[in-house]
């Protein structure tokens, strides 16, 4: 297409002038419109609506016309002598050149020695860049972003350089100030554009890598903090050098923040520069410090994110950073994500205008100014880990990465902390929901871990499976920390106890039916798993009523439990089809709803119960009526079994006292086996009393 | 209330709400007033800014067109507001005025 020659000035005036003209059409053509047409006049307003659909597109070229002119007058490029620049005049033409225009504009100003000039090209800029934003145009900005990845990777410090902090006092009343309110919403700007380009798929792999490894990367941090949530942006990249799997621009900033925090080479700047930081200034240091932790940034983002997650938990540095983050590295404190430390490496602390991020572990020099441990925000920490490990089980690479973090995540854990002889668990709720939704998504694999006792530690995909699902494995030592911090909470003990207990339940009417689990005896390692949970219980020392708290939650658990699906695992045919397949065993022993806790019906059928039997006999006859029913081997009897729930009443006694002679068939024998329902509830007391922790004997 | 104030009250609410049809008319016409004179071969070269530039002419005088019509089309409403009020006091005279 040619291009055309304009005059940069009056083609601004025009684009002007076009805003007006559609600002003007949307705010009147409706009146016109609507009211002409509530009278019933035949006027013809049909050339108004089109005026106004088109204006904003008139408009909004204009302006890019109007903005290129100007970026290529200031940037000396196609000026003829007439004080006309020539400008491609088609839309497609002039993004791209606009683009490629901004892109240089931002370099130039980040290299403005004049602050003022400097940032109101950056204004400028992200005033051109909004438009480009609320217009979804994905063309540009792909074509910004990908010339300018460096300096948007650059923005954040150098916006905090160009505040002068004002006058004297100015300067000191901003003595905490990272980032100004004006900084700040040009990051958001900014931030919101890239995770529009990185989501569309636009970015190059060198736009990618310029952001992942900027040399700030606190820098290309603050494009994640002050940008939208984590789910806005892409789940992965394309594939390129230093990105072989194609992981999301999120985790891949995530892993160099880490390896930039072993290094050293993470500095938070704050502040003007003007003087040693005193006493009285040392709680809103911590807090202005606290504030701009960009492992807290984010571990926040890629939570939101979940595929960034997981790519970094299961990624190759997801073990290191799980220790950092839940354990301790080098004998340092648990947990710290590092230490800010005052002053540069050469200046001994006489500058303060940033503060370094030394990694846990780290000695640091004597001769430094302050220094603050820095501890992630810990709600993010949970919601992150959670993330990490919530990819759908299967085949899959995120299945893989899930599957990596998960096992990364309980190698690191800390067993339960002892607090004057009593067991408390020893991480926030948030990381405790963490756990505990990760040891519900591998349940099948903690029960192999349990009933198969080893020391390896690890995930693969299971080569004697069709599609090769990825599973995990524990070592014993992993497993008991894990089992010991879920059960250091009674009600989780109990919770947890009574889902695996309803597992077992079902395993049992599966069993009778002749269904078994491929390469696996899902019954022993059920009840290992079980068993392990009663072993660390009977090793904490719970304050007084807690344990009563704990079978109320396993009562609970067992009660609320309700396995919908069950039944339609075919149980009927060749032998052949009585094995469960992966995926059916993951559907009937994999990722357990979580009943709804302290509901009045169970409260109220825990009491009724409480007035029938024990709660041994409940513990197991609930979970054994429960499989019999769901396999139909018995039929429910809606006096007590309402809304899939097995109700303890005075009918479920009666009921049970009129058909503990009932025979029931075991098809999993040959011949035709069958013992009394009371016998199998006899054998299922025996093997909840926990014969089967391998582990417990051995220790 | 009798017919007369009746016919003279729908009257009254065409004729505002008319004159705010005609307000934004205005509105309209004006913004374009402004833009006409910076679309031109003064503020660029070349064939391709002409050719949009007599697009952009051509439409919005059929825009202009239309906006210089408003006024009959809404002395026509108020006036149509008129009869048929008219009309409809005649075919009910003698009977109650609808409250």
């Amino acid at each position: 297409m040619g291009e055309v020659g304009v005059d940069p000035q009056r083609v601004a005036q025009a684009a002007s002038a076009l805003e007006e003209l559609r600002d003007a059409l949307a705010a009147n053509v409706p009146t016109i419109v609507n009211t002409m047409s509530s009278y019933g006049s035949p006027v013809n307003t049909g050339v108004l609506k089109q005026a106004q659909s088109r204006a904003p597109g008139d408009a909004s070229d204009m302006r890019s016309r109007a903005r290129l002119a100007a970026l290529w007058l200031q940037q000396n490029v196609n000026i003829d002598g007439q004080g006309l620049v020539d400008i491609p005049w088609d839309h497609q033409s002039v993004d791209a050149a606009d683009a490629t225009a901004e892109a240089q504009a931002l370099a130039d100003a980040e290299a403005n020695k004049d602050p003022k000039a400097a940032l109101a090209a950056i204004k400028a800029i992200q005033q051109d860049l909004q438009d480009h934003i609320k217009a979804n145009d994905q063309a540009w900005l792909g074509a910004f972003y990908n010339q300018a990845a460096p300096q948007v990777a650059n923005l954040a410090i150098t916006l905090h350089n160009l505040d002068s902090g004002g006058n004297a006092v100015q300067a000191y009343n901003n003595r905490f100030t990272t980032l100004t309110q004006s900084d700040q919403q040009v990051l958001a700007t900014f931030g919101q554009g890239l995770a529009a380009a990185d989501k569309s798929g636009s970015l190059t792999p060198d736009a990618v890598a310029a952001i992942a490894n900027a040399p700030d990367i606190w820098s290309a941090s603050m494009l994640v903090k002050y940008g939208p949530p984590g789910s806005d942006w892409a789940t992965g990249e394309q594939k390129g050098y230093g990105n072989p799997d194609g992981v999301s621009l999120l985790a891949l900033m995530t892993q160099n923040l880490y390896q930039d925090l072993k290094t050293g080479n993470i500095k938070i700047p704050l502040g003007p520069g003007i003087g040693r930081y005193g006493m009285e200034d040392h709680d809103k240091l911590g807090n202005a410090l606290a504030a701009n932790d960009p492992f807290s940034v984010m571990l926040k983002a890629d939570g939101e994110n979940k595929n960034a997650a997981w790519q970094v938990m299961g990624g190759p540095d997801g073990g290191p950073l799980a220790q950092m983050l839940l354990a301790a590295e080098k004998g340092d404190l648990p947990q710290l994500d590092g230490r800010f430390v005052e002053g540069g490496p050469n200046d001994k602390g006489q500058y303060p205008n940033f503060f370094t991020m030394e990694p846990p572990g780290k000695s640091i020099d004597v001769d430094s100014g302050e220094i603050f441990l820095s501890t992630p925000d810990q709600k993010a920490l949970g919601n992150f880990l959670d993330a990490a490990t919530s990819a759908p089980r299967g085949s899959s690479a995120d299945a893989g990465y899930s599957a990596r973090a998960a096992v990364n995540i309980i190698s690191n854990l800390l067993p339960a902390i002892t607090d004057d002889g009593k067991i408390q668990p020893g991480y926030d709720p948030a990381i405790m929901k963490a756990l505990t939704n990760t040891f519900l998504r591998y349940l099948p694999d903690m029960a192999k871990s349990a009933g198969n006792p080893t020391n390896i530690t690890g995930a693969d995909p299971l080569i004697y499976e069709q599609g090769h699902p990825w599973e995990i494995s524990l070592g014993q030592d992993k497993l008991s920390t894990l089992v010991q911090e879920l059960s250091a909470d009674p009600n989780n003990y109990g919770h947890l106890k009574g889902i695996i207990a309803a597992k077992m339940g079902t395993e049992l009417g599966l069993q009778l039916q002749g269904v078994t689990v491929n390469h696996e005896d899902m019954p022993a390692d059920l009840a290992a798993l079980y068993g392990r949970f009663v072993t660390e219980g009977n090793n904490l020392k719970w304050v007084n009523g807690t344990q009563q708290d704990a079978e109320n939650a396993e009562l609970n658990s067992l009660i609320s439990f309700g396995e919908s699906e069950v039944g339609s695992i075919p149980v009927i045919g060749p032998t052949a089809s009585k094995v469960l397949t992966w995926d059916q065993k993951m559907k009937v022993f994999g990722v357990p709803q979580i009943p709804e806790f302290s509901t009045d019906n169970a409260a109220n059928a825990i009491a009724q119960g409480r007035q029938e039997f024990s709660d041994t006999q409940l513990k197991t006859m609930i979970p054994l009526v429960q499989g019999l029913v769901q396999q139909k081997i018995i039929p429910p009897d809606p006096r007590w079994y309402q809304n899939g729930q097995v109700i303890p009443n005075q009918a479920f006694n009666e009921w049970w006292g009129e058909n503990k002679g009932l025979p029931v068939q075991d098809k999993s024998l040959p011949g035709s086996q069958y013992d009394h329902l009371d016998s199998w509830y006899q054998k299922s007391v025996i093997w909840e009393q926990l014969q089967h922790d391998a582990y417990n004997q051995a220790h | 209330m009798g017919w007369g104030a009746l016919i003279e009250e729908a009257v009254s609410a065409a004729e505002t709400d008319m004159s705010r049809v005609q307000a934004a008319a205005e509105a309209i016409n004006t913004a374009i007033g402004k833009a006409r004179p910076l679309l031109t071969s003064g503020t660029w070269k070349g064939p391709e800014a002409a050719s949009w530039i007599g697009d952009w002419n051509g439409f919005y005088k059929s825009v202009q067109s239309l906006l210089g019509g408003m006024p009959a089309a809404e002395a026509a409403v108020v006036s149509k507001v008129r009869s048929d009020m008219e009309a409809q006091a005649r075919k009910h005279a003698g009977q109650p005025v609808p409250s």
